[in-house]
């Protein structure tokens, strides 16, 4: 083990600190101390080197308690790094790399890499191609992601981001993909929370819980993110796909700022520093697609930005929203309507996720977008109690139907092959005039037939293949209604329904009438 | 050093220790404290009994260069007061030694610092009997150890084995 002594002779330099506020230290002497460099004090704290004055250093101490004026530190010749490796996987840690609960042994990995290094270039990165299941049928249909996109998740606190965000990393740890979970100075029960909820849904082999809490010092929670981001990192760097969530960023500057502030740094808008923005985007910039000798391995990263009373127009919100491609909002109006989860799909943005999709998917997220904009004028102009024709009343019923099945309780993750197929059947009218409860049994009985059946899963895949619209999907399961629906028990599908209703086909009859009528 | 229309160099000379730069602090503030307490003829005498002889002259041929009589106590003040930010701007080289070195000892060491570093230079001295013979010296961050321990360890490291055997040979 190197001693104090050790580098003092090796280095041949030496500071000592003249003041010294929470977890800063201002130390004169180390000539020729770098930037980024870790300090060692002779009382055993690190530190690591965070600005350089004429007079004196700045350095980011890894202490609670404050060092003492005096304290001799010296040059470690060495930047902050992280244990990396497989051996992290199905373990709570913290950012240095150390397992959070002190009391289990552990065997760490004997490769590190750097918490903080420069983004990789345009060269080495690959445009988004393949799509990113979430499980969740609103953010699949309408908000869909791609693998290696930055995607924010912002909200009103108890608006159920983390519930999505736990939905989306058991269906990807499922499917086999890493998944990173950055808790950022939150409570040690949110993190025995999150622990629990992977162990239960058998997930926790595939993920790594890299975690600081409040009470650790500002320089720990200030490095979280880029820990974890260097964790991201390597099993990139293996050809790995990996999920990354951040939660949540907005904690994340404000401790910034407290660090800012404490630093005498000049304050700026809402007391933030002036480089909180180029903190982020150096952050989220070294997350997404990028070439491997194997073909691609992505970096998906999903931070997570607080909202107060839904003003999405914040500092730190806006500014996140303007270095991701796009941003997931939870709305506490739906949420206080009932829906689950509560995302605005009018306010949501995905500026990746499209060209992801294949046609069929393209064409329902088309469909469904133009279906929920014009429920909401309906819905608007029922309100001032008009007289509602037959078209409207149809469509205001097909739209508590559409937002029935998009409501999807946490503990519900549904394949993508089987949200289209759930959606067209929807579509399709087979659940027409029934009870919203009836309807949702129904689905709930497909979705367990689904996955306790290989053969039904392979049968639903086949006939999508076959698809290129929503159109020619619902063409295709015209015929096999009947079908289906005695081969799923569905007890309260309307077969008489059938093929006749649809919004959609509604709307496509009159306008063929119409041409007719013209002609 | 900073610029100051006055020139402490001669004074300076006399300033070997960071103990003897406090103590010379603190008197400043006393005479500075005195100059609107007492009769004008009386300062003189003042700053005589507290400096040491070479200091007391060397400021009164200072403030003879630069014309500052005892009647006007705000240029003195200014004068003491730069004197004063001066003094608290030294260099200090951190010097530890296994001894106390003697008083002429001190003022050659200072007088070395002062020719290779600049006459604001302060020795700041640690006496340390661990480190057995040599300095250890710091210097603006720098650190050379030439301490005869840390000598004795790296011989002792490199030729542990031999060194062993010789002291089992002996039977010491």
């Amino acid at each position: 083990m190197i001693t104090f002594n050790d580098y003092l002779t090796g280095m041949k330099e030496v500071g000592f600190v003249e003041e010294s506020v929470s977890s800063l230290a201002y130390a004169t002497g180390l000539p020729s101390v770098k930037i980024n460099e870790i300090v060692l004090f002779e009382s055993g704290e690190v530190g690591y080197v965070t600005g350089l004055k004429p007079d004196y250093v700045e350095i980011l101490v890894f202490a609670k308690i404050p060092i003492r004026l005096g304290t001799r530190c010296v040059r470690t010749g060495q930047i902050l790094q992280i244990p990396v490796g497989q051996e992290y996987l199905g373990k709570v840690i913290d950012p240095f790399g150390n397992m959070l609960d002190r009391m289990k042994t552990f065997q760490k990995p004997a490769a590190y890499l750097p918490i903080d290094t420069i983004p990789k270039g345009i060269e080495s990165r690959k445009k988004i191609t393949l799509p990113f299941e979430t499980g969740v049928s609103l953010v699949d249909m309408l908000v869909p992601l791609g693998r290696g996109q930055r995607e924010l998740v912002l909200g009103d606190r108890k608006t159920g981001k983390t519930n999505f965000l736990f939905q989306t990393m058991i269906h990807q740890a499922k499917k086999g993909m890493i998944c990173i979970y950055a808790v950022i100075g939150k409570k040690k029960f949110d993190i025995k929370q999150a622990e629990e909820v992977f162990e239960k849904a058998g997930i926790m082999k595939q993920t790594i819980i890299l975690a600081s809490i409040a009470d650790d010092p500002l320089s720990t929670i200030y490095i979280t993110p880029f820990s974890a981001m260097a964790l991201a990192e390597h099993f990139r760097n293996e050809g790995k796909d990996v999920l990354l969530i951040l939660d949540d960023l907005t904690n994340h500057a404000k401790f910034y700022r407290e660090i800012g502030l404490l630093g005498k740094r000049f304050p700026g808008r809402n007391a933030y520093p002036a480089d909180i923005f180029f903190t982020h985007a150096r952050l989220l910039e070294r997350a997404g697609n990028f070439s491997h000798e194997n073909g691609e391995a992505s970096i998906t990263c999903l931070p997570v930005v607080e909202t107060v009373q839904g003003d999405i127009a914040g500092y730190i919100q806006t500014n996140i929203m303007s270095m991701t491609d796009g941003h997931i909002y939870f709305d506490t109006e739906m949420f206080s309507k009932g829906r689950r989860p509560a995302i605005n799909p009018f306010l949501s943005v995905t500026r990746v996720g499209r060209q992801t999709q294949n046609d069929l998917r393209r064409s329902m997220n088309r469909e469904v977008t133009s279906f929920l904009t014009l429920l909401e004028k309906m819905e608007n102009f029922s309100h001032f109690g008009a007289e509602a024709s037959f078209s409207i009343k149809d469509t205001l019923a097909t739209g508590e139907q559409v937002i029935a099945y998009f409501n999807q309780t946490s503990d519900v993750v549904i394949d993508p092959e089987l949200q289209i197929f759930i959606f067209t059947l929807l579509w399709y009218g087979v659940w027409k005039g029934e009870y919203l409860p009836d309807m949702k049994g129904d689905i709930g009985k497909i979705i367990a037939l689904y996955r306790a059946d290989p053969k039904l899963r392979d049968e639903v895949k086949g006939l999508i293949e076959q698809a290129t619209s929503l159109n020619d999907f619902m063409n295709i399961l015209r015929g096999r209604v009947a079908e289906i629906v005695t081969r799923l028990k569905l007890e309260h599908a309307n077969m008489k329904m059938v093929s006749l209703s649809s919004p959609t086909i509604a709307k496509q009859s009159k306008t063929d009438q119409k041409v007719a009528s013209s002609k | 050093m900073p610029d100051t229309p006055y020139s402490f160099d001669h004074l300076l000379l006399h300033v070997r220790t960071k103990v003897e730069a406090d103590s010379l602090l603190a008197k400043i503030d006393e005479v500075i404290s005195s100059l609107y307490q007492l009769h004008q003829s009386n300062l003189s005498e003042i700053i005589r009994s507290r400096l040491p002889s070479e200091l007391a002259e060397s400021m009164f041929a200072e403030l003879r260069t630069q014309n500052l009589s005892y009647e006007h106590p705000e240029e003195l003040k200014a004068y003491l007061q730069t004197l004063k930010g001066v003094l608290q701007n030294m260099h200090t080289v951190i010097l530890t030694v296994s001894f106390s070195p003697s008083d002429e000892g001190i003022s050659a060491i200072s007088q070395k610092a002062k020719l290779l570093f600049g006459l604001d230079t302060l020795i700041e001295l640690h006496i340390q009997e661990s480190i057995v013979g040599g300095a250890i010296i710091v210097q603006n961050g720098k650190f050379h150890d030439h301490s005869l321990q840390t000598k004795l360890d790296k011989v002792f490291q490199t030729n542990a084995q031999e060194i062993m055997s010789i002291l089992k040979e002996d039977n010491i």
